[in-house]
């Protein structure tokens, strides 16, 4: 079979382009990069015919000027990539609007499919559009009415691209007359650039002319690299002399003329009832967007995403983790056994490097999947556009717009999708900044150190420890916040604030499902690489002796190098009152997950537990068809508690009012587990007032180390996603930044204490 | 109708269109109120942004909410629905249309 035929699907966001991909491609479909960028593109295939196709769904976008990265990355794979042909995937119901950059699609001279998607919603809202007299209108390119969600008109529209790709020359339809003076200009620039054979191999001379005189950064800055100075000076004459012969400049011309041609196209073909009606989604928004009740509403619908996140998906993080420690490394060892390795520190590396370090990561999955499903459900259902509207004038005062606010929400959760949440916002320092400030949200593997040490030093009055750590994560990242708006990015004009309201629909389960899939499948793919490596790193800085008697692989954690490394780290957390080797120990490892600095405590704060082969060593080791039925049980298990979970959210929504007191289910009648943690703590106090200097210095170096705790860099797990979404550059500024941050609220935590005769 | 509201000028290098002096600063008006955009007085950017997302001179939009604090929601061509910035409003230059509000009101 011949390779097969490009095409790709463009419209404008919200207009069901996806879902008509779905319906294109079916499961057929693929993740994949755009060559040097790291936004991601997806691509499937379509069998039409006897003929494959690859389908390409590019970024949403209004033109096909070039303002944000994913508007370039559409653009360009039009020009460049030539696709056989393009399917302007239009809103049915908006359609005057939405052929601003079908239009702008048809002038690339490109074989075109013109779908009018939704045509049901349209149709409902008494709409009608002729479709065969707008075809005729664009010279006879097709125009395919289709409802995505429901594979209508699926058909027409594959005809129509079998028909527009059968490589016969097509009629294209007639360019855009923009009339005099701008014809006359657009001409002798369009002489120009087909003087030069390179150029006009590129690009199609009409288009390049007509876009220059748009003022196109992106191409001007691409023209000038390439040392087309002349074309560029040709260019600016040419807008001086239409503003001064119109008094309107170049870019307002050709964009009202387009309108213009839009509206003519569309003269008595399309009909709608007299305008100006309310909608269904304008009546919900007269409550959504209410100034008064609009924050409500949005808090008790991110409190609801938080609870789904961390409650529901936490019977299945146990029970991951249940995998990772028991039956899979059993198997591990049982197969290093087999091929004679089991004894060897190669059988120590993978079992206690590789799958304890990347288990621990991959133990978040759960969480993440949940997190996903959520935050898509908010997306497809048009509600997060309402929640940026909402939060708008909050966010203004820290000198971000309302999109913000909820990758900070999600952070509390985890900041690794926290940060991946950022990409909702559409300008690059905005996400940026709100990713940097995001990693101060106390993420979920943060509280179990908070509540070990809330026990050891302060009892039954642990929980205001908890919560001043809580809010003071929200005060630094607003502080921080604050503080960038007005040194770094002092010169960033206020992002203006310009948002699409998409009307409210069902949420389209493909659509949902796509985005988790694709999401989730980027984190363990991340979990695979750069955290295997570091895991791999800490393994050997523990297995290597630098003292005492120890030899590879079996040497206290003390005598291992990576005590030496703690301890010479130690002395710079002493103005902090923790300068101790184990604490410095336990926060290098809680870089690589912040629930190991608990475990790296246990470790080594409790000689007794000092080999921790585990608590089942006495049991019998379980058998294969034991170790299979057990996980079969614990999954279905953790199914029950899921859904349990998820009705317990009512109830823990409607407790936060007072006087409700609403019972949890608990179905399986598991009760609270109440972990065992006391040689830990009294070890902890014993050690961390011997190391400040006496009980009450003690207690408040601990507040110290929580308070390193909660701001220094989360996780490997967050650096790395750091580093994928915004460089290495940005994610070495971040993590020291935050270390930063964090040594310093340590230490005045400490010795503003002692001055305040605290110890 | 909406009072006149005196528009000192801005540094903006385009000129205010003449005989334009019974416009109003779009974040005034009213909700379900209809008004033709007159002048825009941003950036060459935002005004392209505006432009792509349906929002140009001479175009006649209908304001959905405008609770005098936040951004406003708009009615733009047809039934797509934007939500902007009160900044921005600030600096679109509207003229109320004779019309009687349609719908509700």
């Amino acid at each position: 079979m011949a390779t097969p035929q490009t095409i790709a699907l463009a419209g404008n966001p919200n207009v069901g382009k996806s879902t008509l991909f779905n319906a294109l491609t079916g499961e057929r479909q693929h993740v994949g990069n755009w060559p040097g960028k790291t936004v991601e593109k997806m691509a499937g295939t379509a069998h039409i015919g006897g003929r494959s196709f690859t389908v390409i769904d590019l970024p949403g976008t209004y033109s096909l000027n070039a303002y944000s990265s994913e508007e370039i990355i559409a653009r360009d794979f039009i020009t460049n990539e030539h696709p056989s042909a393009i399917v302007a995937v239009a809103d049915a119901a908006n359609l005057e609007r939405n052929l601003y950059l079908a239009l702008q699609v048809l002038e690339l001279g490109v074989p075109v499919v013109l779908a009018l998607n939704m045509a049901d919603t349209a149709r409902q809202r008494g709409i009608t559009i002729d479709a065969a007299a707008l075809s005729a209108r664009l010279n006879g390119t097709p125009v395919v009415e289709t409802v995505g969600s429901r594979t209508t008109g699926l058909d027409a529209l594959r005809a129509a691209i079998v028909a527009q790709t059968d490589g016969a020359p097509h009629l294209l339809p007639v360019p855009v007359d923009y009339g005099q003076p701008l014809e006359g200009e657009i001409a002798a620039l369009q002489a120009q650039i087909q003087a030069d054979p390179i150029l006009s191999y590129q690009f199609r001379p009409r288009w390049l002319a007509t876009k220059l005189l748009e003022h196109d950064e992106d191409l001007r800055a691409r023209l000038a690299g390439a040392g087309y100075h002349a074309l560029i000076e040709a260019t600016d004459a040419a807008m001086e002399r239409l503003a001064t012969q119109t008094g309107e400049d170049a870019e307002t011309l050709i964009t009202d003329r387009r309108y213009q041609v839009i509206a003519g196209l569309l003269r008595g073909i399309v009909t709608r009832p007299a305008g100006g009606r309310e909608t269904r989604s304008d009546r919900a928004d007269r409550i959504v967007t209410h100034p008064i009740w609009g924050v409500p509403i949005f808090l008790l619908l991110m409190w609801i995403v938080f609870q789904f996140t961390a409650y529901v998906s936490a019977p299945f993080l146990d029970w991951i983790d249940a995998l990772v420690g028991g039956p899979l490394t059993r198997w591990a060892q049982a197969a290093l056994d087999a091929v004679r390795l089991g004894d060897t520190w190669l059988a120590a590396l993978i079992v206690d490097g590789v799958i304890a370090g990347v288990g621990g990561v991959l133990v978040f999955v759960p969480v993440l999947f949940f997190l996903y499903v959520a935050v898509a459900v908010l997306e497809d259902s048009g509600y997060m556009a309402r929640s940026a509207f909402v939060m708008d004038r909050v966010m203004r005062s820290i000198g971000l717009h309302g999109k913000s606010f909820l990758p900070l929400i999600v952070g509390f959760g985890c900041t690794v999708p926290a940060i991946y949440a950022t990409r909702t916002l559409e300008d690059e320092d905005d996400r940026k900044l709100t990713a940097f400030i995001t990693t101060f949200m106390s993420c979920g593997a943060r509280l179990p150190v908070y509540v070990v040490f809330g026990a050891a030093f302060f009892g039954a009055r642990a929980g205001n420890l908890i919560f001043g750590l809580y809010l003071l994560g929200v005060v630094i990242a607003l502080l921080t916040g604050f503080v960038m708006k007005r040194t770094i990015y002092r010169h960033k004009a206020p992002q203006p604030f310009v948002l699409e309201l998409p009307p409210y629909r069902l949420p389209n389960v493909s659509n949902v499902l796509r985005q988790v899939r694709e999401r989730t499948a980027s984190f363990v793919r991340n979990a695979a690489t750069i955290i295997l490596a570091a895991s791999i790193v800490i393994w050997f800085l523990l297995a290597l002796p630098v003292r005492g008697e120890g030899t590879f692989n079996d040497v206290s954690t003390g005598d291992s190098l990576f005590g030496s490394v703690s301890r010479a780290l130690a002395p710079l957390f002493a103005p902090a009152g923790f300068g101790s080797w184990e604490a410095a120990g336990s926060l290098i490892t809680g870089f690589v997950a912040k629930e190991a600095v608990v475990s790296t405590m246990s470790q080594i704060y409790v000689e007794e537990t000092a080999e921790s082969a585990g608590d089942g060593a006495d049991t019998e080791t379980p058998s294969f068809g034991d170790d299979l039925r057990e996980i079969a049980r614990s999954f279905g298990e953790a199914a029950i508690l899921t859904v349990q979970e998820t009705a317990n959210i009512v109830p823990r929504t409607a407790n936060l009012l007072p006087l409700v007191n609403l019972g949890l289910g608990d179905w399986l009648n598991r009760g609270e587990d109440a972990e065992e943690l006391t040689s830990l703590q009294s070890a902890l106090t014993a050690s961390f007032a011997r190391t400040a200097g006496s009980a009450e210095r003690g207690k408040l170096a601990a507040v110290a180390f929580n308070v390193f705790v909660l701001l220094y860099v989360p996780c490997m797990a967050t650096v790395a996603a750091m580093r994928h979404e915004f460089g290495g550059r940005w994610m070495l500024y971040q993590a020291t930044y935050t270390l930063f941050v964090a040594w310093l609220a340590a230490t005045l935590v400490f010795q503003g204490g002692l001055l305040l005769g605290i110890g | 109708m909406p009072s006149t509201v005196h528009h000192h000028h801005h540094h903006h290098r385009h000129h205010y269109p003449a005989g334009a002096d019974d416009t109003l600063p779009l974040s005034m008006v009213a909700p379900g109120q209809t008004v033709e955009l007159i002048y825009i007085d941003e950036g060459r950017r935002l005004r392209k942004r505006l432009a792509d997302l349906g929002l140009n001179v001479g175009l006649t939009v209908r304001v959905v909410r405008n609770s005098f604090a936040g951004p406003l929601i708009l009615a733009v061509r047809e039934d797509s629905r934007l939500a902007i910035g009160r900044g921005m409003a600030h600096h679109i230059r509207v003229s109320p249309c004779d019309a009687a509000p349609p719908g509700e009101g």
